[in-house]
């Protein structure tokens, strides 16, 4: 199994323990969204032919600017893809949305100890990566989802 | 993309919008909350937190039903016009009683 599966294993046997613990809920949520982090770096990587060069490549992606074009594609202001399959189209930013939520209720989790999640909360969340994994695999041969993926290692410039 | 800090929000529409919204999410919402404020990046956003029904909550449903809700309030509320990202929250009514006065910005 990839490392990215490993990772939703994990969060999936993190959230869906009897009586989890807090610890257990927050590593969860933290480890479902470097799940689908991992995910769309393996994706991007995998087209770079020179296998040994891969790795290095993918120490390139910085959460913060994967964030912010996220962010962008939400909005069709921004990336109005016309012309395209609206229901590719709706994937891609159900992807988008659910990397950007996952990260800050990653920060949330990993950082923020003043608050409470509960067993609801924090399925939702490893739930919500693993339908971007499934929806991910409906549209990754889609030229909108590659360019997404190349374009997660350039920063805005606004 | 338009940058609008909370402050610079009009409070009585983005209510009125999401009153709006709140209509068309069903009975699995018992209910909704919300706060308008800087996202761990510092970005201005707002932040739903949503008490669904026990039923609604199970783990069979979650998914679908949490995605559905979150969907709606999306594309209705369409945040990036407001500037804003969007964020949710859910917890089941059966955890929200036991948090009840504890976790002010739940009730």
């Amino acid at each position: 199994m990839p490392y990215h599966g490993e990772l939703l294993q994990q969060a999936f046997d993190l959230v869906q323990k009897q009586n989890p613990t807090q610890a257990d809920l927050r590593r969860g949520i933290s480890a479902a969204y470097y799940a689908l982090f991992h995910l769309l770096i393996s994706e991007t990587v995998m087209n770079w032919r020179f296998d040994e060069s891969r790795n290095t490549l993918a120490r390139m992606f910085d959460h913060g600017v994967m964030a912010r074009v996220s962010n962008r594609i939400v909005d069709p202001r921004v990336f109005p893809y016309d012309g395209v399959d609206p229901l590719v189209v709706g994937k891609l930013r159900k992807i988008a949305k659910a990397f950007t939520q996952l990260q800050d209720n990653r920060h949330i989790a990993d950082y923020d100890n003043a608050t409470y999640w509960t067993s609801t909360d924090a399925a939702e969340e490893v739930k919500k990566a693993a339908i971007a994994f499934v929806t991910w695999g409906e549209i990754r041969n889609e030229k909108i989802a590659q360019d997404y993926l190349v374009s997660l290692l350039i920063k805005p410039r606004n | 993309m338009a940058w609008a800090p909370a402050g610079y929000i009009n409070q009585e529409k983005l209510a009125a919008d999401i009153e709006r919204v709140r209509r068309q999410l069903g009975p699995d919402v018992v209910r909704l909350r919300y706060t308008v404020g800087p996202d761990w990046s510092d970005e201005p956003s707002i932040r739903f937190r949503v008490v669904l029904t026990d039923s609604a909550s199970r783990p069979e449903t979650l998914g679908e039903v949490a995605g559905r809700i979150d969907d709606v309030l999306f594309s209705e509320l369409r945040p990036y016009e407001w500037g804003l990202r969007m964020y949710t929250n859910f917890r089941s009514q059966s955890e929200q009683a036991q948090r009840d006065g504890i976790d002010l910005e739940w009730t």
